[in-house]
């Protein structure tokens, strides 16, 4: 996939994920946490694609997140930025053999992004207890985004043998 | 051995692209705060919400579709051969009880507007349903299928048949979002039903709300009901916010606080109405039964009490 057909895909898919995230993300939720299928969709594309393309991902998705969310315009593709340089740890050639890198990279991208997240709520809108919101929020989101990308593993794989997303 | 094209690059292009994607993030940020991309904000809030519409409902019938499944198959079990014959009349039945549930809750939103004469409501379908958190796990936010168009603006109440949902907090065009009363910067002035204690409510997300400035010493019981009271007149007073769950009380501390089970259940929220209009001097009676502590009092709170002292944050 060339690079200019990579962006003409990039931009409408993730779009799409933010629609699912608005929209169908709730509905997955338990005990009152939603998956980031948008952060999902980042990760994998950071695994695959190196953080170079990651951080393209990361940018578009957050302003597609913003838009549809009501999130303040651009803290997201912050947040997801900051999980893109940790995702991208996992690009690295023992990746191939070891599938517990996806789950390690979704559990520590997820803290990331929601460390992030909080950090910029914070700095808008004045959020409550740090320690609370991590542990009652972020920490399960990050298990529960980890747990998803343990279950695209094997997908993720096949993905990365066939030279994976372009962009 | 395996290399990608990412490896190959090098950690300065890397870095150059990080900070400028970073700098746009920022602009856009910092651009959004002082209100410049509003009218872009708007427009293209107005182009995608038909789009989120169309799937908010087609992920609603999804779901219902597929509890209807698990449903099937318990039954199926039950009664296989009866199964068969019946599918296709099954189907239809899902779809009639999902209208007859739907017309169920429209009927009580009707009756919460009958027994309120002096707020005009305007009902409203949920577009965007993040469960209490906007597009991520701590906003508290709902967004509506009405906009500025449809005379909503910032600062209306919002409610359901169960009671207090939230406050509008930003209008477009064509939609709007909902600050909920779960929202850490959502603040309402809240009244105990019967120790006529008022105080602050405010939000926390993840957790229940609480409510503040409440004086020491003053009685408040686990399981008592509170309502909006008024104070301030953003909202509509004596509408359901919750049940008292917990009493936090410290001899060093000058108010007490009191956990609040909010009324409403925000993960099965479909329908809600906007309160367009509403008189701040009624009381609207909340409950059939009136307690007998309450029975005696006139209409509106029994003695006005002091506007409690405000924290820092939106709303009331």
């Amino acid at each position: 996939m060339g690079r200019s057909t990579g962006y003409a895909v990039m931009v409408p898919l993730l779009g799409l994920v933010a629609l699912l995230q608005s929209t169908l993300a709730p509905r997955l939720a338990i005990l009152g946490i939603q998956p980031d299928l948008v952060l999902i969709g980042v990760v994998v594309v950071t695994l695959v694609q190196g953080s170079h393309v990651g951080l393209l991902w990361a940018f578009t998705g957050g302003i597609w997140l913003d838009l549809m969310g009501g999130g303040p315009l651009g803290g997201s593709s912050l947040a997801l930025m900051a999980a893109v340089l940790v995702a991208g740890m996992g690009h690295h050639r023992f990746f191939f053999q070891n599938p517990l890198v996806p789950f390690m990279a979704g559990l520590l991208a997820g803290i990331a992004y929601g460390v992030s997240l909080l950090a910029l709520l914070w700095l808008f809108q004045g959020l409550g207890p740090m320690d609370v919101l991590l542990e009652r929020l972020v920490l399960p989101a990050a298990v529960y985004d980890a747990a998803l990308m343990l279950l695209a593993t094997p997908w993720l794989l096949t993905l990365s043998g066939r030279g994976g997303v372009n962009a | 051995m395996r290399t990608t094209r990412g490896l190959l690059r090098s950690p300065k292009e890397l870095g150059f692209r990080l900070l400028l994607l970073s700098l746009g993030a920022l602009l856009l940020l910092s651009l959004e705060r002082t209100g410049r991309i509003d009218p872009l904000e708007s427009a293209l809030a107005g182009l995608i919400s038909p789009g989120q519409s169309t799937v908010a409902s087609i992920t609603g019938r999804v779901a219902e579709l597929w509890r209807g499944a698990w449903e099937f198959r318990r039954l199926q079990r039950r009664v296989a051969e009866l199964e068969r014959v019946n599918a296709s009349l099954l189907v239809e039945n899902l779809r009639l009880q999902e209208v007859e549930r739907e017309n169920q809750r429209l009927r009580e939103l009707l009756q919460f507007a009958e027994t309120r004469p002096g707020i005009q409501l305007r009902g409203a379908q949920i577009l965007a349903r993040p469960i209490g958190f906007g597009t991520n796990n701590l906003n508290d936010i709902l967004l509506l299928d009405l906009g500025r168009r449809h005379g909503i603006q910032v600062g209306m109440p919002v409610v359901s048949e169960q009671g207090l949902v939230g406050r509008i907090s930003e209008v477009t065009d064509t939609t709007s979002k909902v600050l909920l009363i779960t929202d850490a910067t959502s603040i309402v002035n809240a009244i105990l039903q019967s120790s006529r204690q008022t105080g602050v409510l405010r939000g926390r997300p993840g957790q229940n709300p609480v409510m503040g400035f409440l004086p020491q010493g003053s009685p408040v019981s686990v399981g008592e009901i509170v309502l909006t009271s008024g104070l301030g007149g953003r909202f509509p007073k004596g509408i359901p916010i919750g049940q008292v769950v917990a009493v936090r009380q410290q001899d060093f501390e000058i108010f007490q606080e009191a956990e609040v089970r909010p009324n409403v259940d925000f993960t099965r929220l479909e329908l809600v109405a906007v309160v367009i209009g509403f008189d701040p001097l009624e009381f609207v009676p909340v409950l059939d039964v009136v307690p007998e502590e309450v029975e005696g009092a006139p209409t509106g709170e029994a003695e006005p009490a002091p506007e409690p002292p405000l924290p820092t944050g939106q709303g009331e």
